[in-house]
């Protein structure tokens, strides 16, 4: 996959790459018409449309070959809901202790909130703590698999800092890395935790994609570019 | 657009831990979902095991969803996520990534000429079987659940022009295919 983010497309092998979506209709208006301008100059290009057709018939057959799940999918279903806790529970401590920080905090005088922070500081050393397990062992590993299941070294690829939730639990943290294929190099520095993709480049591009991931995922408070 | 409304609003009802809801996501998206994932690993059981993670995923963190995606796309990417850690982890066990479990193994080719010329679909989901996941997942995912651009970026958690560049390679990898089955696509 490597050969993918180094290699950029001429624009005609853009334009055959976007006819897949452009022959599904699920291409957005602007690209849309840009397909179409080049369609109107390159006629040869039109033909390859019915590839594209082909492509979607033989991937539609392929995926109604599939037999959906047996009838016994929805029960298994129900019984690991029934024996499996809801995320809110399995956030647990740090999470009723974050809620009762801030029902304890409200109430406070401001002489008594310098106090009351840094209660709120010690909560995020916790965090802290758990977050320091996921740098130790990067930094005993200085190599290690991306997505791709290529070795990259330590230095490569895009850098972001970030701050986590206080509620973030560290099977979240842990599952937000593996998801995005991220490592945490260092932190935490003004609560800040500094974070590599590996696989993405210090592009605009890839900024802006790694940046709307973190704040989709529902942990990650703060997003901020590497100094 | 409806279908997407209310399947909003089952994830918002399932956030609100209502367990009916989960069940109604669950008959409106398993086919979808199961036909992705088993896509991805070839593997029967392993698909049947990794859709039930994906719907306990979805019950435990729907709170988590916050609507900048559409539903579907949203639980697509849970299943990608998890079906690439069942790759990863039995290429891990058995240094195999794309033969084990080959449960849609490419068709035999058919010595019938006619049966050549009607079977030409046939031949086209032999080639995309062979495909890399990578690759397969692209087509699967413009061809069959019908993702956009920004979608298909979203559920592989890569930037859109890289999935443009994946797609491209997908497509010129299965003419190649193609071709060694003696159907020259005349592209690229």
């Amino acid at each position: 996959m490597r050969e993918e983010r180094v290699e950029k497309l001429s624009e005609r092998d853009e334009i055959e790459a976007l006819l897949p979506w452009y022959a599904s209709g699920t291409l957005d208006a602007k690209s849309r018409a840009r397909v179409e301008r080049y369609i109107e100059t390159h006629p040869e290009v039109k033909a390859h449309l019915a590839l594209a057709r082909e492509e979607a018939d033989a991937t539609i057959a392929a995926n109604e070959a599939i037999t959906a799940p047996g009838r016994d999918a929805l029960d298994r279903l129900r019984a690991s809901v029934a024996a499996a806790p809801r995320r809110k529970q399995v956030a647990g401590l740090l999470s009723q202790i974050s809620d009762r920080f801030a029902d304890w905090l409200s109430g406070f005088s401001p002489p008594q909130l310098a106090f009351a922070g840094a209660a709120t500081a010690l909560l995020l050393a916790l965090q802290a703590g758990v977050i320091g397990a996921l740098v130790m062992e990067r930094v005993a590993a200085p190599a290690y698999q991306t997505a791709g299941g290529g070795e990259e070294k330590a230095g490569e690829g895009l850098e972001l800092l970030v701050g986590f939730s206080p509620t973030a639990t560290a099977q979240e943290i842990t599952d937000l890395l593996k998801r995005l294929d991220a490592v945490v190099t260092d932190g935490p520095k003004a609560g800040l935790y500094r974070l590599r993709f590996p696989g993405a480049k210090e592009s605009d591009e890839d900024r802006k994609t790694a940046t709307e991931a973190l704040k989709q995922s529902g942990i990650v408070m703060t997003v901020l570019p590497q100094d | 657009m409806q279908a997407q409304a209310e399947e909003r609003a089952l994830l918002k009802a399932i956030a609100s831990g209502d367990a009916k809801a989960l069940e109604r996501l669950f008959a409106r998206a398993e086919t979808r979902v199961f036909r992705f994932l088993m896509r991805v690993v070839k593997n029967q059981a392993i698909a049947e095991e990794l859709l039930n993670e994906v719907f306990l995923t979805v019950w435990q963190n729907a709170n988590f969803y916050e609507g900048r995606s559409e539903p579907m796309t949203w639980m697509l990417s849970i299943a990608h996520n998890k079906a690439i850690s069942a790759l990863r982890k039995r290429t891990e066990v058995t240094g195999l990534a794309e033969e084990a479990g080959s449960d849609l193994a490419a068709e035999d080719d058919a010595p019938d000429v006619a049966v050549q010329k009607q079977d030409k679909s046939a031949k086209i989901r032999a080639c995309i079987a062979e495909l890399s996941p990578d690759h397969r997942a692209v087509l699967d995912l413009v061809y069959y659940q019908e993702q956009s651009v920004a979608e298909v970026a979203e559920v592989l958690g890569i930037p859109e022009a890289t999935v443009k560049t994946r797609m491209f390679y997908a497509r010129k990898k299965l003419s190649e295919l193609l071709l060694a089955r003696g159907i020259d696509r005349g592209w690229p």
